[in-house]
């Protein structure tokens, strides 16, 4: 994935993940906005529910008051003093009692609880209220309460109130209130979007026809039977949401309050609801804006986000293609600077840089060059001065040699004529090996056997391995200790594409260093062995190794650590590999020998390594 | 019973009355509610004759018909017919009217003219046909031209169902000039209207419901009031699915606390009854009990294994009582475990019972059970008018009780309350309208 395409994927992201978070932190600031109004609207609601409960309370309390005192009841009263009152004459006083009381609910009820007159059920006389009696507190100063109160076509919610009614020894009682159903509910001012539910708790269980609101029964009531039945088993406050329809508008919070009697009784369920549509329809519209904005705002992110990573990328895509062709080689890659940005300094820099390495590199081959002629004057002094010598030291006796006799001038005429041909042949035997250095002929590929490459050229040294003194190849010394080879060929080798007299000529080579690294013997080991896709050729001795600095300069071109060499040894090994497309490598520690390796494809147009060529050092 | 003796008869005037019954028809003929039956039952016996009349005794005495008598053990009876007796129409009451007007009530007779008799004949015995033929049911009417014609002391002037009813007097009646000139009915006045307007002096004649009378008598104001004869009762129609078990309609029946609502809701007017016929009519009342066994009704309702839907009890919406007494009985019911619910509907429309009030229209006991008995849809007395004695008259109460398809609750009097310039109000005891015999103070007299 390109810088560009990563760079508009970060600002698209950037922009859609900004514009997310904007609008969950709106909608939650929302929801919690709403949440905490309609709690405030809902705590509003039901403490205008408890001050018009208590309000309709004290005018029960107070109607019922007003009644009790009344001539009417008053003559009840006097009746009930008689040895056998008949209350029949009454039966029907309270009915035009709560008439005008504008009661729901009144009875008047003996001392003994038996209902003289009813006027929610008249025809329930005769009949006892027990708990007026049974549990007889203070009814005088008993404010109102939730009843459940029995009527003809079932059970109905009332606030009710007892008045007693004392006169000599006996007590009547009035009770009576009103009863709490849609009426109630309508006088309930409700904000928009809220509504109160009453549920008269008549049964155990859930029926959908106790539940009523202002407009009467509540449809699809029940969605609402969860919360009741827990209300109904724990009598306490509960909130819940109830879901009407499958649209997210058609949700519905709701708060039970439950409305308990005198003795705790669960008489019935406050509901008040809260339509979360409002709420709904802003998360919506907030929802639907920041779908829009962050459209707008993920196109219009793009767009930039592509100005902007093209403004970035081009500079920076620039200098990696220059640095590209730098590392191809081309080292005279040039940037185009625009601006003065860190890329344009970046760009400045590079270019600065690729100037420098230039001319380093020109530098680098300057004194290289004019080390490697330094080198090869010194090495051509060196060559040269050795048989000089011999040959001005000749030439002056045998200009000397004329002042004495014939014989003796004969005698040393044919000793110096001697010597002047064997050092002018040693001459021509050091130009011929500058000469084959610089004349390295073409490799003359075919299928080659390694290891009779290797066990060939170590024929050609068998005879100074062997222990008996013998000179040595440089012609220096007259007797070695004895260098014992060892052979590891791995038999399975493949032939190698290559010209078997220039591998014969490289490994010859290096056997010959190693010998020459072990002028006190030692142990010279011959081992090939297959790679992936290649040979390879070790060949180790346990002589006095290189330093670090050695192995660096080892394969520069006349660069030796011996006393008489040409410093071409390794230049020609090395040439030789890297003919082949191979690698050569050094691994060498000061008394601890060294060990070449030569690596060889076996099909070399395969395993172009390039001019590499490979020389490493470890 | 309201008299005046020292004052002296008074011809003219007319008097106003209210009554709450529609008054759909007055012909006999034609089947109505129970609860019109006592008005129209009066207003016959103002504007017709019977055959036969009943004495204080509650024997048969002549009417129209001068003299009877049988023969064929009962099966074929003779009745002279009154001579000189003048239809309104000023047409000769002839036997064939009454032959005509007879048939015409009950098509199961065979009765035929003759010159001045008719004759009757059954393939049953008949043994009390004159007191039968002394309920107002079997007033003579001509039908002709569609217009109802009698022999009485007043003839419809105007008769508007459910409005009004304009009775003049007959001055050429057979018994006598009535000293009244004119009767002005106006139905369809609720029980309270006519309170009302009677308080305001807007009428001289209403009817006051039994639970009005203490407090109307305690208003110092005129009631008069017949023995209870007014049978009320919860009756189920055949066919009712929910109370169509007997032991549940007996549960009912048994679950009632008649006593209750005698004294509080009849105002001690009535008697709690479990029998058709009232005690002072009947003598045998007492056999029927009619106390309150909440075990045995919860027992029978027990052994109704069925699922009981509500027992839907019907009453007249206009009846205040009525529909007090309906929820006093669906309240006991719900003791036992029954359910019973009250619906304001007179024409019993899918209602499995409905509450009724049925006159007795006659002090004889054969003629006011059968009187009953035609009253109540569906119920036959087939032994009655067969044997007119106590015990079988028992017997055929006993076999209309015994299935608890009319369960009895109190027999309740007439009750009216009257202006101060009614005199002679002589109504009998078991009720009914006596204008035939009432005359009014004059103004300036009624203002002393």
């Amino acid at each position: 994935m390109s810088l560009r395409t990563k760079l508009i994927l970060l600002f698209t992201i950037t922009i859609a993940v900004s514009v997310a978070l904007v609008t969950w932190i709106a909608t939650l600031r929302i929801r919690q906005a709403f949440n905490a109004a309609d709690a405030q609207h809902t705590a509003a609601l039901i403490t205008q529910f408890r001050q018009e409960f208590a309000r309709r309370g004290q005018e029960v309390t107070s109607s019922l008051s007003g009644i009790a005192e009344g001539e009417a009841v008053q003559r009840i009263a006097l009746e009930a003093l008689k040895p056998a009152p008949d209350y029949s004459t009454f039966v029907d006083e309270a009915r035009a009692l709560a008439e005008s009381h504008q009661l729901d609910f009144l009875e008047i009820v003996a001392p003994d609880g038996t209902i003289i007159s009813s006027a929610q059920w008249p025809a329930r006389f005769g009949y006892k209220e027990e708990w007026l009696t049974q549990a007889a507190p203070d009814w005088s100063a008993q404010p109102a309460f939730l009843k459940r109160e029995e009527l003809p076509d079932g059970p109905a919610l009332a606030l009710v109130a007892v008045r007693p009614v004392r006169v000599a020894e006996t007590t009547l009682f009035v009770t009576g209130g009103i009863r709490l159903d849609r009426q109630f509910l309508k006088s309930l001012v409700l904000p928009s979007g809220m509504r109160a539910l009453l549920y008269t708790n008549t049964a155990p269980g859930f029926a959908a026809l106790s539940l009523e609101d202002a407009k009467g029964p509540v449809t699809n009531a029940a969605k609402l039977a969860p919360l009741i039945q827990k209300v109904q088993v724990r009598p306490a406050e509960i909130s819940s949401v109830v879901q009407w329809d499958a649209t997210p508008a058609g949700s519905e919070a709701f708060q039970a309050i439950p409305l308990q009697g005198r003795n705790d009784e669960l008489l019935g369920i406050l509901l008040i609801g809260t339509s979360r549509r409002d709420l709904v329809e802003v998360q919506t519209r907030v929802r639907n804006i920041a779908f829009i904005v962050g459209g707008i705002g993920i196109f219009v992110g793009l767009l930039l986000s592509a100005w902007a990573a093209s403004r970035v990328t081009r500079p920076v895509e620039r200098l990696a293609a220059a640095a590209t062709e730098v590392a191809a080689g081309k080292w005279n890659t040039q940037v185009e600077i625009s601006g003065s940005d860190e890329i344009a300094q970046l760009a400045d820099s590079f270019n600065q840089m690729t100037r420098e390495l230039i001319e380093q590199r020109d530098r680098l081959v300057q004194s290289e060059r004019v080390a490697a002629w330094r080198e090869l004057a010194r090495r051509l002094a060196h060559e040269l001065k050795n048989p000089l010598f011999p040959l001005q030291i000749t030439i002056e006796n045998l200009v000397r040699s004329r002042d004495v006799g014939p014989e003796q001038f004969d005698e040393v005429f044919r000793e110096s004529t001697t010597t002047l041909l064997a050092e002018l042949s040693n001459l021509k035997a050091i130009i011929g090996r500058f000469s084959d250095f610089a004349k390295m002929p073409t490799p003359q590929l075919q299928f080659v056997n390694i290891n009779e490459v290797v066990r060939r050229a170590l024929k050609t040294y068998e005879a100074q391995l062997t222990g008996v003194p013998h000179p040595s190849p440089s012609g220096e010394g007259a007797n070695r200790p004895a260098i014992t080879a060892k052979l590891e060929f791995h038999d399975g080798i493949p032939e190698v594409l290559a010209d078997p007299e220039l591998l014969h000529r490289a490994v010859s080579n290096l056997i010959l260093n190693a010998m020459d690294a072990m002028p006190n013997g030692g142990t010279l080991v011959l081992r090939t062995r297959q790679n992936d896709g290649s040979v390879r050729i070790e060949i180790a001795d346990s002589g006095t190794g290189l330093t670090k600095e050695e192995c660096a300069r080892l394969f520069t071109p006349y660069y030796t650590t011996k006393q008489h060499g040409t410093g071409l040894g390794l230049a020609i090994v090395q040439s030789v590999v890297a003919d082949h497309h191979g690698r050569i490598a050094v691994e060498s520690e000061p008394d601890r020998g060294t060990t070449f390796r030569i690596d060889l494809p076996v099909r070399p147009e395969t395993h172009h390594t390039g001019d590499a060529r490979g020389a490493s050092v470890q | 019973m309201v008299a005046h003796a020292a004052t002296r008869p008074h011809y003219g005037g007319t008097l106003r009355v209210e009554s709450r019954a529609a008054l759909p028809s007055l012909d006999p003929s034609q089947s109505i509610a129970p609860a019109e039956i006592a008005l129209r039952d009066s207003v016959l016996s103002l504007i017709g004759d019977t055959l036969v009349a009943l004495d204080a005794n509650a024997r048969p005495i002549p009417r129209l018909a001068t003299r009877w008598q049988s023969d064929n053990g009962n099966k074929r009876w003779q009745f002279w017919i009154r001579p000189g007796v003048f239809l309104h129409n000023d047409a000769s009451l002839t036997p064939a009217h009454v032959a005509q007007s007879l048939a015409a009530i009950n098509p199961n007779w065979k009765v035929r003219a003759n010159s001045d008799y008719i004759i009757f004949e059954s393939e049953l015995p008949l043994p009390e046909l004159p007191v039968e033929l002394s309920r107002p049911s079997y007033t003579i009417l001509s039908r002709a031209s569609g217009q109802l014609v009698g022999t009485g002391p007043f003839r419809i002037e105007d008769f508007q169902p459910a409005r009004r009813l304009v009775l003049r007097a007959n001055d050429d009646y057979w018994n006598g000039r009535p000293y009244l000139d004119a009767i002005n009915v106006t139905l369809s006045v609720p029980l309270r209207d006519q309170a009302l307007h009677l308080q305001l002096g807007q009428v001289d004649l209403i009817e006051l419901a039994p639970d009005q009378v203490r407090r109307t008598s305690q208003d110092n104001r005129r009631v008069a009031t017949s023995a209870p004869s007014e049978l009320i009762a919860m009756v189920v129609p055949n066919g009712s699915s929910p109370a169509e078990d007997p032991r549940l309609r007996q549960a009912i029946s048994l679950a009632i606390d008649r006593v209750a609502i005698n004294n509080t809701l009849l105002q001690r007017q009535g008697e709690p009854t479990a029998a058709l016929l009232p005690q002072w009519i009947s003598g045998y009342a007492f056999l029927f009990p009619s106390n309150r066994d909440l075990d045995r009704a919860r027992q029978l309702r027990a052994e109704v294994h069925s699922a009981q839907a509500p027992v839907t009890l019907a009453y007249d919406p206009a009846d205040a009582l009525a529909r007090t007494i309906a929820e006093r009985v669906a309240v006991n019911a719900r003791d036992a475990g029954i359910a019973i619910q009250p619906v304001p509907a007179m024409t019993n429309n899918g209602a499995a019972a409905k509450l009724v009030r049925i006159p007795a229209s006659s002090a004889n006991s054969h003629a006011a059970l059968a009187s009953i008995a035609s009253s109540l849809d569906g119920a036959e007395l087939p032994r009655v008018l067969t044997a007119g004695t106590p015990e079988n008259l028992y017997a055929a109460e006993r076999a209309l009780l015994d299935d608890f398809r009319i369960i009895p609750l109190a027999h309740v009097p007439e009750s009216f309350a009257l202006s101060p310039r009614i005199r002679n109000w002589t109504a009998p005891r078991y009720g009914g309208l006596p204008l035939h015999s009432v005359w009014l103070e004059a103004a300036q007299e009624a203002a002393k």
